[in-house]
């Protein structure tokens, strides 16, 4: 009786939370544009089983999107915002982009909701799973997050399918310990699940990717400990095996299609245009590698980022010098001048958490929304401190767990301290990789680190309210 | 970092969660203050972040009336209920300051808000400002000290009674209970009578601290020295 009243509870609680989602923001199937649009409707033209799909200057899970949702009438762009040109629109109804800011909405609420209602159903105490149900759907449907799904690009897409991967990702943890016992756990479709929703993650922005090696990391970390320690509670060694080699074939996959594509080349040129043209020396760095400064590449010494890049892309040597060098020269030059490398990295965790509403549209007005504005900053702080905040939580949870013996609590601590890791160096990517629109590249470990500030107390206050109130 | 409000508004609400959810046989007038305390204690925050949004007459009242008057002495009370739960006179100061809570209620809300209101800022904390703030008369201003001071002396002196008096084998969590006793209680006192001006790092971290300090030592206590005591006792 008791566990239908905190059903009912929470059911209430998601059900004003919704309301507010749903009124409190422009009707859903508005959106705004960016100029980086037109190169989504264009990769979601190309053919799926073509190559050039999946290295086309845009990540592929958009492209999917783009191509699924295209009327017959096509897309067409009506309403563009740029925010480096200072250039707003209103939000407006896109004929046929209707259909994907519709779809970025819906997947963005179902993914909110599927996280709330996997970490109410993992914790025990009642008040508790009330208590996440709230903060959940408070963090998801705050403006922070919620005005994404408005925008045409990929980020609505990433941080939506982010919520659905940590969902599934927390369900199936402690199954994966528990499995040889529980047989109808429903560990098969969790499992094609979560590898499903991790491809579309990894395939819908680059820099995701980089969560992968952390968790191959994880994984053969797991084999080790399974080796030299018995009667531990870990997933079996077949299932670490085929998750290591799932992984690692993903990881090399996208980072094969990703070389092979010229995505990584505007970032790189913004990083050109930004860390190595106005440097003399930083010049020569590159001209011992063989990087052609002719005049052309020389004129754009003092411009902005965002000012005559595309010149770039049309120096034949340029980019024949580029395409057949890679990355590598410029992760050359990062480890070369280390110390500039750090101090970018430092001024740019602090800087990626300065804002925490999107730049493209100004929301109309209305009563609520101060209100919402109010709640979503203590929700989505603008400092980085949160990184420590979630850190101390992580170790006091790991603590608690490995102290208790809780195996499930043991594993969700090893499934949040890979997330942890790998957002981080999803955020050191973020930052190193682009010197243009960082703030906005790094929206998704942002959002991770605001969030586990918030959900991490809850297993952390579930294992205490367990052992504590038992005596144990 | 105001963000911190709300963090320990969410600890505050799971650690009532927490008390809430209590086997029947560890529920006694000890953990029921616990738990009122904490409810006070988590009144007094929803309406800190109230007033930081805007200043609201109700939300002062309710701010000093919950946290400016008796969230102190229920913690106190709690912990002398877990020391002395058999003694008549500490049941009758339960149910004074049971009544006196509810006098203070109905003072605190006869209240009114002052000129101060010109001046008032929200990114300030209130605690340096609900002075000015509320028309306090005398019995309700006499009323908050008093509690307070009972509630200061209930944790400080009741965690020196439970670190000194009862012999038992040696235990460091014993001594740590104790400091986070009288850490929490002093920080919520001092934050009450030595205000804060700004809302710095400092400020957040001991309002965040407090509560976390005296839920874990106040149950602490209860649990691992008083609790088996009683039942060896057949109280």
């Amino acid at each position: 009786m008791k566990k239908y009243w905190v059903i009912l509870v929470c059911l209430v609680v998601a059900g004003l939370l919704l309301l507010i989602r749903f009124t409190a923001y422009e009707p859903i199937g508005y959106s705004i544009s960016n100029y980086d649009t037109d190169a989504y409707i264009a990769a979601g033209r190309i053919p799926f089983f073509a190559a050039e799909f999946f290295t086309s200057n845009r990540p592929p899970t958009i492209g999917l999107l783009y191509k699924v949702l295209e009327p017959s009438t096509g897309y067409q762009v009506t309403a563009l915002s740029s925010p480096a040109e200072d250039i707003y629109k209103p939000l407006a109804i896109q004929p046929g982009l209707d259909r994907v800011a519709f779809a970025q909405s819906l997947l963005s609420i179902a993914g909110w909701v599927l996280l709330a209602v996997v970490v109410a159903r993992r914790l025990v105490n009642p008040g508790l799973q009330i208590l996440a149900v709230l903060l959940i759907l408070a963090f998801g449907f705050s403006p922070a997050v919620v005005e994404w799904d408005y925008i045409l690009l990929s980020e609505p897409l990433s941080l939506s399918l982010f919520a659905v991967f940590l969902a599934i990702s927390i369900e199936l943890t402690p199954k994966l310990i528990d499995f040889g016992g529980d047989r109808n756990s429903w560990i098969t479709p969790l499992v094609v699940g979560w590898f499903s929703v991790l491809v579309l993650w990894v395939f819908a922005r680059d820099s995701n990717a980089y969560l992968l090696p952390i968790f191959i990391l994880g994984i053969i970390a797991l084999l080790v400990v399974q080796k030299i320690v018995k009667n531990v509670s870990l997933p079996k060694t077949q299932i670490l095996v085929v998750g290591l080699i799932s992984l690692a074939f993903l990881f090399l996959v996208h980072n094969f299609t990703f070389q092979k594509s010229d995505r990584w080349i505007n970032p790189f040129f913004n990083n050109m245009i930004q860390n190595i043209l106005p440097y003399p020396d930083r010049i020569s760095f590159f001209e011992n590698m063989g990087m052609p400064f002719n005049d052309e590449v020389l004129a754009l010494r003092n411009t902005s980022v965002n000012t005559n890049k595309d010149q770039l892309f049309k120096i034949p040597e340029l980019m024949s010098w580029l395409t057949s060098h890679g990355t590598g020269p410029y992760i050359k030059f990062m480890i070369a001048y280390s110390d500039w490398t750090i101090k970018t990295l430092v001024s740019g965790v602090e800087f990626s958490f300065s804002e925490n509403r999107q730049p493209f549209f100004f929301p109309s007005s209305n009563q609520i929304l101060p209100v919402l504005t109010y709640i979503s900053d203590f929700f989505h702080p603008k400092t980085s401190s949160v990184v420590w905040v979630g850190l101390v939580e992580m170790v006091v949870l790991g603590f608690l767990a490995i102290y208790k013996k809780e195996a499930v609590s043991i594993g969700l601590f090893l499934l949040f301290g890979i997330l942890f890791l790998g957002e981080f160096l999803m955020l050191i990517v973020s930052i190193l990789g682009d010197a243009s629109s960082i703030v906005r590249h790094a929206i998704g470990p942002v959002t991770f680190f605001r969030l586990s500030v918030w959900l991490l107390p809850m297993f952390i206050l579930d294992l205490v309210g367990l052992h504590s109130n038992s005596g144990t | 970092m105001p963000y911190f409000l709300l963090f320990e508004l969410v600890l505050v609400a799971g650690f009532i969660s927490i008390q809430l959810s209590l086997p029947a046989d560890k529920r006694n007038p000890s953990q029921t203050f616990l738990l009122f305390a904490l409810i006070l204690l988590g009144t007094g925050l929803v309406s800190e972040l109230v007033l930081g949004f805007a200043l609201d007459e109700t939300a002062a009242k309710v701010f000093f009336w919950a946290r400016g008057s008796l969230a102190l002495a229920w913690f106190g009370q709690s912990l002398l209920l877990a020391l002395f739960p058999n003694d008549r006179r500490i049941r009758w100061l339960s149910m004074g300051i049971l009544a006196a809570s509810l006098g203070l209620l109905v003072l605190v809300f006869l209240l009114h808000i002052t000129a101060a209101v010109d001046w008032y800022s929200a990114v300030k904390p209130i605690y340096g400002q609900i002075g000015d703030l509320l028309a306090t008369n005398r019995p309700a201003r006499w009323g908050a000290i008093a509690m307070n001071m009972y509630g200061l002396v209930a944790l400080i002196a009741g965690s020196a009674y439970a670190f000194f008096s009862r012999p038992h084998k040696p235990d460091p969590m014993r001594f740590i209970a104790t400091l986070l006793i009288v850490l929490g209680a002093t920080i919520l006192f001092v934050l009450l009578y030595l205000p804060p001006k700004v809302s710095d790092l400092s400020f957040y971290l001991c309002e965040l601290f407090a509560p976390v300090a005296l839920f874990i030592g106040i149950r602490e206590i209860n649990f691992r020295y008083f609790e088996p005591l009683r039942r060896q006792k057949g109280q």
